[in-house]
């Protein structure tokens, strides 16, 4: 079942820009919520209760890695370059 | 436990990727997404690692981000880049103290960690991040509520 809930404040139809995001819930099996952009547009979002997105994402993110040949951590990788030692950095 | 506050929250670069790379302790914050804002610039950094070590283009990505899991991404203008020098002042002293105490001294600061943490300033807002070094900064004039998701003290 899926549910579209309009944010308060949303006078209109979405943007152009917005509106392909409207045309592919059904087969998506997604609970998304609209929200304002600007007064006369919106845009659709996840919602917390619906990890679709983020799972579709954190796949593609998976398979990208393994092609890639990288297995460590992202996040660990920027961290590393960040704090490197002052020394350490050309 | 302490639990990260309500409303908005800026998120930095590090939980960005975490979360992307699907680890258990960044999940935990995941409905955070709707209430997060990233900076244009930080975001800019995790396109450029989720290019570099996961083949994605950055238009996919910033997708993701924005338009499936609802971020809201914010310019860096000149309000907030007016603290840089405020910030690199507060890393000198925390580099000092860390050379005095014969620590080895790190880096100030990808651009990315001043902008999160100058826009966090300028509006008041808590930051989620991953980077523990931040922690230090509070010690040496930083005005900013830090939260690390790595810490198994915070609850969402």
């Amino acid at each position: 079942m899926h549910h579209l809930h309009l944010v308060g404040g949303v006078p209109e139809v979405p943007s152009q820009r917005t509106y392909p995001f409207l045309t592919s819930l059904p087969g998506e099996g997604i609970t998304r919520h609209l929200q304002p952009v600007t007064s006369t547009s919106m845009r659709l979002v996840a919602a917390d209760d619906s990890p679709a997105p983020l799972a579709k994402f954190q796949a593609a993110v998976r398979t990208g890695k393994a092609r890639a040949g990288f297995e460590g951590s992202l996040a660990d990788d920027l961290l590393e370059e960040r704090n490197a030692p002052a020394d350490s950095r050309p | 436990m302490t639990a990260l506050p309500q409303g908005p929250v800026v998120v930095d670069s590090p939980f960005l990727l975490a979360l992307a790379d699907h680890d258990p302790l960044a999940e935990r914050f995941a409905a955070v997404l709707p209430r997060a804002i990233v900076t244009s610039i930080d975001l800019g950094q995790v396109m450029g690692k989720l290019e570099q070590r996961a083949d994605m283009p950055p238009a996919m990505s910033e997708s993701h981000f924005v338009e499936m899991l609802g971020v809201k991404v914010d310019a860096v203008d000149l309000t907030v880049a007016r603290r840089f020098p405020d910030l690199m002042r507060i890393d000198a002293r925390r580099r000092a103290a860390e050379h005095s105490a014969g620590a080895g001294v790190s880096q100030w600061r990808s651009l990315g960690d001043m902008a999160c943490l100058a826009y966090a300033e300028e509006f008041a807002l808590p930051v989620l991040t991953g980077d523990e070094h931040w922690q230090a900064l509070q010690e040496h004039g930083l005005d900013v509520q830090v939260f690390d998701f790595r810490d198994p003290a915070l609850v969402a």
